[in-house]
């Protein structure tokens, strides 16, 4: 079983609404599971995995002056970068799941490629282009610093790859898919007789 | 709405020289009232595939037909083009009456579709049969673009089979009001429950435009309809059966009953439904201008006006709203042939002139008609804008966060004036909630004060959350020392809460028609408009609602069939034909 990338962009939205972001972010994190797994990065993961903590996770707002050690959202804290809120050389420290930010530093690519630091992964964009060190699964590191900086040319010990057809979100996704749509199911409203009748707007005499 | 009595018109503002007629402005088309009353015209989107099919010699053929008595089995339905093929594969099933429902709930159909990309064999048709009956509960492929199913019409399916296994043909007087043998109860495309993603086809120039493949795959299921009407009348009397009369058979189209689930459709395509709004409303700009026509030009609109008025004379609605729309509009339409008969064809800018006598003297209804009816003879100058009756959302879906703060609050006075109108601290502003159910994942429709919803509720409120925003941006202004330098990427920093909002704006902000200015929560809203609006430029006829937010209507009513059109013109079927004592004028 596969999914559309329409469709899984559509559910990362719905789960991330579920999961208690706004909706303007909500939709941010559905554009970021679509950029990730187009380019066949495990974006419905990180995804599920954001979520699953976040729920219970010591969660922090920009700029933290707490002292408390919380972590960033990395869709909120993406969103404002790829609106520019931080210019485009920045740091910051503890993102949780930052592999979610990597779409958003991609929104602020010109002329010049970005290089993104990522605890002990490394990542490279440039248009239509990327790259990065490290197997899936240092891609999917739980919380660390993130330094976005400006690079003039490819860097030596990163593959760079072109981002080319459209891609499909692959069956090793279905348990993160179940999560997904578990979160989705907290912005559905529990159905009652009186909604079924009157919600929808169908009458008694339905089939004619 | 305005009406007037025929001996009572209005006059007109008519101009002699040169009058330089500009598009219609956003507040006078983007009303859920004057979009609830659009009809279909040559722009919309099954005209559109049609004229394609035709100028680019498709042929068609019914590949397959493995149906039992009991209009139980297979089939497939191949449209091959000059350079890819398409075919719509057929489950039909024996559905026990009690099982009938055109509810999204439903589980069960008389027939279920899918259209595939190319020619199908085998091995495919057995995968989909494991999936394309479970509709919504089952999975289709990167290889399928649009998933449907339909059930047949209880009014006309029995009638019209046996009707035909007796040898005789179905009265006209009973198919004209109903226009179906069946109804299709979803078509879903793009990506839905496995499809491929648009992204895949959107290219193919044969799908250019707006719901293509969905189009196909419904003009093939109205085909699938005569088949099996045919095919059971002769499996109950071999003996006696005939086919339909031609002339009978293509007054049939293929139905379809939508509810709630594409209301929130034009509010989150605000660029879409720009593309369409504008294609339309450059259209009638291009014709208004027209400076003059002959007696030919008149006499063809007289006759369309006729075509029209049998159209509505033959649309059925016990829908207390429609019934009182499609009245003045028959009356509406009485008024203008009396007007159109007056006009001189020597008159300067004749259809301008016509149009402004509609705008003062017709119902919201009379006057959206005229409107289709004026693009109808002018192909050549217009057919060219369907092309451009399409939009990629995601184009304006980043922020520029580098906008002052101040910028943006100027632009949501300026897009959002008419919420100047609304007192949002009444309740009655507020009365609805959009949200999504449990059950069945559909959007629907509550009372906000009456249910325990608004938890649940969906962004599909734009005026109601501008006014929100505004009121945060004037305080962040107001207390912001050098507000002038602050940014909308500081002020979304802060206030998350008004990001979608934001975004759209800014999405809307270059686009005339991407919004609708009205309350879309508000206890008077009209839901069917919003349906109407979007099912008229898909080509639907004959709206029918069933209640506020929830609608029949008829497709492909009088289009030529697939083994009809290399001969036949379907852009001269979209209207009822003229009868005659003894022959239809068509």
């Amino acid at each position: 079983m596969t999914w559309s990338i329409g469709e899984i962009g559509a559910l990362a939205t719905k789960a991330a609404r579920g999961g208690g972001l706004d909706w303007g972010l909500a939709e941010e994190a559905g554009y970021a599971v679509n950029w990730l797994q187009r380019r066949q990065l495990p974006g419905v993961m990180a995804l599920c995995r954001y979520l699953s903590w976040r729920h219970h996770g010591n969660l922090t707002s920009w700029p933290d002056e707490t002292g408390a050690h919380g972590h960033y959202c990395p869709i909120t804290i993406g969103a404002a970068y790829g609106d520019g809120a931080f210019g485009d050389e920045a740091q910051f420290s503890r993102i949780k799941t930052p592999l979610l930010l990597i779409p958003f530093v991609a929104i602020r690519i010109t002329e010049k490629p970005l290089e993104v630091n990522i605890g002990s992964s490394r990542f490279y964009l440039a248009k239509d282009q990327i790259g990065y060190t490290n197997s899936d699964t240092a891609i999917l590191g739980d919380s660390a610093p993130c330094q976005i900086s400006i690079v003039s040319a490819s860097i030596p010990d990163i593959t760079v790859t072109i981002v080319s057809d459209l891609q499909r979100v692959p069956a090793t996704a279905t348990a993160c898919v179940s999560v997904l749509e578990n979160f989705a199911k907290n912005t559905y409203a529990p159905a009652t007789e009186e909604s079924r009748l009157v919600g929808a707007g169908a009458g008694l005499n339905e089939s004619d | 709405m305005k009406k007037s009595d025929a001996h009572q018109n209005n006059p007109a503002k008519i101009t002699t020289c040169a009058p330089d007629i500009g598009l219609r402005p956003a507040n006078q088309v983007m009303t859920l009232a004057r979009m609830g009353s659009f009809h279909h015209s040559r722009l919309s989107f099954m005209r559109v595939l049609l004229r394609r099919l035709k100028a680019e010699k498709w042929q068609f053929k019914r590949s397959r037909w493995n149906i039992d008595a009991y209009g139980v089995g297979t089939a497939t339905y191949e449209a091959i083009g000059p350079k890819r093929s398409y075919t719509l594969v057929v489950f039909a099933h024996d559905l026990p009456a009690e099982k009938r429902s055109d509810r999204v709930i439903a589980e069960a159909w008389d027939a279920t579709f899918t259209l595939h990309d190319g020619l199908i064999d085998d091995s495919d048709i057995e995968r989909l049969e494991k999936n394309v009956p479970l509709q919504e509960a089952g999975r289709i492929s990167n290889e399928e673009f649009v998933l449907s199913r339909a059930n047949r019409s209880v009014r006309l399916f029995d009638y019209v089979r046996d009707c035909l296994a007796k040898g005789t043909q179905p009265s006209l007087d009973k198919i004209e009001p109903i226009g179906y043998l069946m109804r299709t109860t979803a078509v879903y495309g793009s990506g839905k429950f496995g499809a491929a993603d648009r992204d895949l086809w959107a290219e193919r120039p044969e799908f250019s435009g707006s719901f293509q493949p969905e189009l196909l795959a419904v003009w093939f299921i109205r085909s699938f309809a005569i088949d099996i009407v045919e095919h059971m009348a002769a499996a109950k009397s071999p003996k006696t059966a005939v086919s339909l009369d031609p002339n009978i058979r293509r007054r049939i189209g293929v139905g379809n009953s939508t509810g709630l689930g594409m209301a929130p459709f034009l509010i989150n395509h605000p660029s879409l439904v720009h593309s369409w709004i504008n294609a339309r409303e450059t259209a009638l700009a291009r014709v208004r201008n027209l400076a003059s026509t002959d007696k030919k030009g008149l006499s063809n609109l007289l006759t369309l006006i006729a075509k029209a008025a049998i159209n509505a004379d033959e649309w059925t609605s016990n829908s207390p709203y429609q019934t009182g729309k499609t009245q003045a509009l028959r009356d509406d339409l009485a008024n203008l042939s009396a007007f159109v008969s007056a006009t001189s064809a020597d008159a300067p800018y004749p259809w301008n002139r016509i149009y402004l006598w509609g705008e003062a003297n017709l119902s919201l209804e009379g006057q959206e008609q005229l409107v289709s009816l004026l693009l109808e003879d002018h192909g050549s100058l217009i057919d060219d804008l369907a092309t451009g009756m399409a939009a990629d959302e995601s184009i304006h879906f980043q922020i520029d966060g580098a906008m002052p703060l101040s910028r943006l609050r100027e632009m949501m006075n300026t897009i959002y004036h008419w919420t100047d109108k609304i007192d949002y601290t009444q309740n009655d502003a507020l009365a609805r909630v959009w949200y999504v159910s449990e059950e069945k994942l559909e959007p629907r429709l509550g009372e906000r004060f009456d249910e325990p919803i608004e938890p649940y509720e969906q962004p599909l409120a734009p005026g109601r959350d501008a006014v929100l925003a505004m009121i945060k941006i004037d305080e962040w202004l107001a207390k912001t020392k050098n507000a002038n330098n602050d940014s909308v990427a500081q002020f979304l920093l802060q206030h998350p809460e008004h990001r979608h909002i934001v975004r759209r704006t800014q999405t809307v902000s270059a686009l005339a028609y991407a919004e609708i200015q009205d309350n879309t929560i508000s206890a008077s809203m009209q839901p069917i408009d919003l349906l109407r609006c979007k099912l008229s430029f898909f080509g639907a006829s004959k709206f029918d609602p069933r209640s506020d937010r929830w609608l029949r209507i008829t497709m492909y009513q009088g289009a030529p069939f697939p083994d009809e059109l290399a001969y036949l013109d379907p852009d001269a079927l979209c209207y009822p034909p003229i009868v005659h004592s003894d022959h239809l004028d068509r």
